[in-house]
């Protein structure tokens, strides 16, 4: 039994040297590849994006986004000669998942910053993780304000209501209805979304509330008609967004239809159909960067990150890349201004004004954790190509 | 204000058609077997499901796809009796019921791997181009599907009527002990009622696609509508349960528009109480023996 025993470790033992051996001729290949970086350690960046579950249409934009950001930083000498790594970790939509990853990131990978993730369900369980760990974090998560000391993001949000408002002015319309989901969401809309609009001149008639699973919103509807709105906000995202619009154009609604411009998928237009039509929404440059007119400021930027993508990918990129490739952008400012200590890192986030990035500009304070400013333009459905188009007034 | 009532009236319409077609098939399973089976709204999505990539693959035809998709439903059918629920069903009800509830969740897990998590849509029957009458508007879709119930409860009902299949089939219903004394093959009989009803639930989830589309969890909710629009309608009356989902529908909706849009659960199952308290049996049911 013994004797055996230490047959097998012999012939182990001999097995694992060849391994080793194998594996260490591939990983100085890679290093053998970047001899410019010299001795430095890379500078380790997380990016806790999920690519697989509910949320892998956003993640798998804004990785691959993110990558192309870092590579061009390294093209261009790396932060101070040094290179820098982005490590990922697909939390397959799953807070809890989410958590332990988070974790290995910031302790066995040594992060000392993370790019992500693209959305509440699953930021909301690594906070505290951020926060006691003092790893500061840039998402694509739809907030604006102070999050938490160490949580930032890159999620263009400001502005949309005004986007509505001049989209109500050049169709002449003042009277808005609104359709919102009951839960959450509609508690935002009422507490932050409709002030906002009363203070820009139009008037809310009504504000209806439909449930995730409903099949028919028409009754709805057909009270926001009644209440006489002249354009209809579904202040809706997903699959109620586009029943709503389906129902709208199925009533003949004689008004203008308007959602959120983070409704702007593939799958939007896919389910929305020939209703597509009547939809206007405030909507994102990247989704439209070959019509923008040459005066546009960003053109240029937007169109050389699109050829990237689409090199990288073989496909357009969605709005996810966008926001992805920005919050890289500001955790890479702030490295390069800060050095390598995770809570000076955190220091020059909340400092950083004016900073350029693809889709507008960021000025952060010690209130404000995104301050993400984008020029808004409106945008419909164009039903025969399926893509979207820039909406003419 | 004047059309108002009209289009609250077409759109509970619209959702009250696609319960009462759910619950046809949990009526039927019902009847001759006393289990209320849960996985019924996985036959609906599975056959949506199954009709939507075979109209992707086949192309033009929706009929081919179509007798997919319910083929696909009719063999879950099967399988769902044979390996689920058959198995156990020398225990008390609620062990088959739970059985079924399980292999919702297993279908449902299954449904996610193959299809994924975003909703798929199938192209409208006849388009999408609504009737008007006065101010308001309705889905050919819509018709469909009502026109679906109606026709599935008419041929279900001659076929229990008159065939000898169907005879046995309620003979079973009525006495599955004096049923098989009588020479009736009760097991078999139990196999054709989770296949018809496997097959209508496939059918109902192919008309109800267009509407909203479909995800591989639509299922549970199907199932507790379609549920409520049984128990409403009373559950051994097939003609009751459309008369039961509709009339769910049409509450539903104007509850939402008259009274408050977030009321509108909380209204149904009010109902469902009230009907329970005053007529126990259902809207159409017989007091029961």
């Amino acid at each position: 039994m013994l004797q055996a025993g230490k047959g097998a470790g012999r012939k182990w033992s001999w097995r694992l040297r060849v391994w080793s051996a194998i594996l260490a001729c591939l990983s100085v290949g890679p290093l053998a590849a970047v001899p410019a970086f010299g001795q430095n350690d890379p500078i380790k960046v997380g990016a806790l994006l999920s690519t697989t579950g509910v949320l892998a249409p956003a993640g798998s934009d804004a990785l691959p986004a993110a990558q192309i950001f870092i590579d061009e930083v390294n093209a261009s000498g790396g932060i101070n000669k040094r290179r820098v790594e982005l490590v990922h970790a697909d939390d397959e939509s799953r807070p809890e998942r989410a958590v332990a990853l988070l974790k290995r990131l910031i302790q066995r990978d040594r992060v000392i910053g993370v790019i992500g993730p693209a959305s509440t369900i699953v930021s909301a369980s690594l906070s505290p993780i951020f926060n006691e760990d003092k790893i500061p974090v840039v998402g694509c998560i739809c907030f604006v304000g102070k999050i938490t000391p160490y949580e930032f993001s890159a999620f263009p949000l400001q502005g949309i209501m005004d986007t509505l408002i001049r989209f109500a002015g050049t169709s002449k319309v003042s009277r808005v209805g609104v359709i919102t989901q009951a839960g959450s969401l509609a508690e935002l809309v009422k507490n932050t979304q409709l002030p906002a609009l009363e203070k820009g001149g139009l008037k809310v008639v009504g504000v209806e509330q439909m449930q995730q699973n409903d099949t028919d919103v028409t009754p709805l509807l057909a009270r926001l008609k009644g209440a006489g709105a002249e354009l209809v906000f579904g202040a809706l995202s997903g699959t109620t967004a586009t029943l709503a619009a389906k129902n709208f154009k199925q009533m003949a609604y004689p008004g203008v239809f308007w959602t959120y411009g983070g409704n702007a998928s593939k799958q939007f237009i896919e389910l929305v159909g020939s209703a597509g039509d009547v939809v206007n929404m405030g909507g994102y440059k990247i989704l439209v960067y070959r019509e923008l007119p040459d005066s546009d400021p960003q053109k240029a930027a937007i169109t050389k990150f699109a050829e990237k993508f689409i090199a990288r990918t073989g496909r357009d990129p969605g709005l996810y890349a966008a926001f992805g490739y920005d919050a890289a952008a500001s955790m890479i400012e702030a490295i390069r201004a800060a050095g390598d200590d995770p809570v000076k890192i955190r220091d020059a986030l909340e400092q950083q004004r004016n900073l350029q990035v693809m889709n507008g500009v960021i000025t952060r304070s010690e209130v404000q954790h995104n301050g993400l400013a984008t020029e808004w333009i409106p945008l419909r459905v164009d039903t025969a190509k399926k893509t979207f188009t820039m909406a003419k007034p | 204000m004047s059309g108002l009532w009209l289009q609250v009236l077409f759109g509970g319409l619209t959702s009250g058609s696609i319960y009462a077609m759910v619950a046809i098939g949990l009526v039927l399973i019902y009847r001759a077997t006393r289990v209320l089976n849960f996985a019924h709204g996985e036959f609906v999505v599975l056959g949506a499901l199954v009709t939507i990539s075979a109209a992707r693959t086949l192309g033009t035809a929706l009929l081919p796809s179509i007798v997919a998709g319910v083929g696909v439903a009719t063999v879950a059918g099967v399988l769902l009796e044979r390996l689920v629920v058959r198995p156990v069903s020398r225990n008390p009800h609620f062990v088959l019921i739970l059985a079924t509830l399980a292999a919702s969740i297993l279908i449902r897990g299954v449904m996610m791997i193959v299809w994924g998590k975003d909703t798929l849509r199938l192209a409208a029957f006849s388009g999408e181009d609504p009737l008007r009458i006065g101010d308001a508007a309705i889905l050919p879709q819509t018709l469909w599907v009502i026109g679906s119930a109606v026709a599935a409860v008419a041929l279900l009902g001659a076929f229990l009527r008159h065939t000898a299949y169907g005879k046995a089939m309620r003979a079973c219903a009525e006495n599955p002990v004096s049923a098989s004394l009588s020479g009736i093959d009760v097991r078999s009989i139990v196999v054709l009622s989770y296949a018809l009803a496997a097959a209508i639930g496939g059918l109902a989830g192919v008309v109800i696609a267009p509407i909203a589309g479909i995800d591989f969890q639509a299922g549970l909710l199907l199932t507790i509508k379609g549920l409520t629009a049984a128990v409403i309608g009373g559950l051994e009356n097939l003609y009751g349960v459309v008369l039961g989902g509709l009339l769910l529908g049409i509450v539903e909706a104007y509850g939402s528009a008259y009274i408050s849009s977030v009321l509108k659960d909380a209204l149904a199952f009010a109902i469902l109480i009230g009907v329970l308290m005053v007529r126990p049996q259902g809207l159409l049911g017989t007091r029961a023996r």
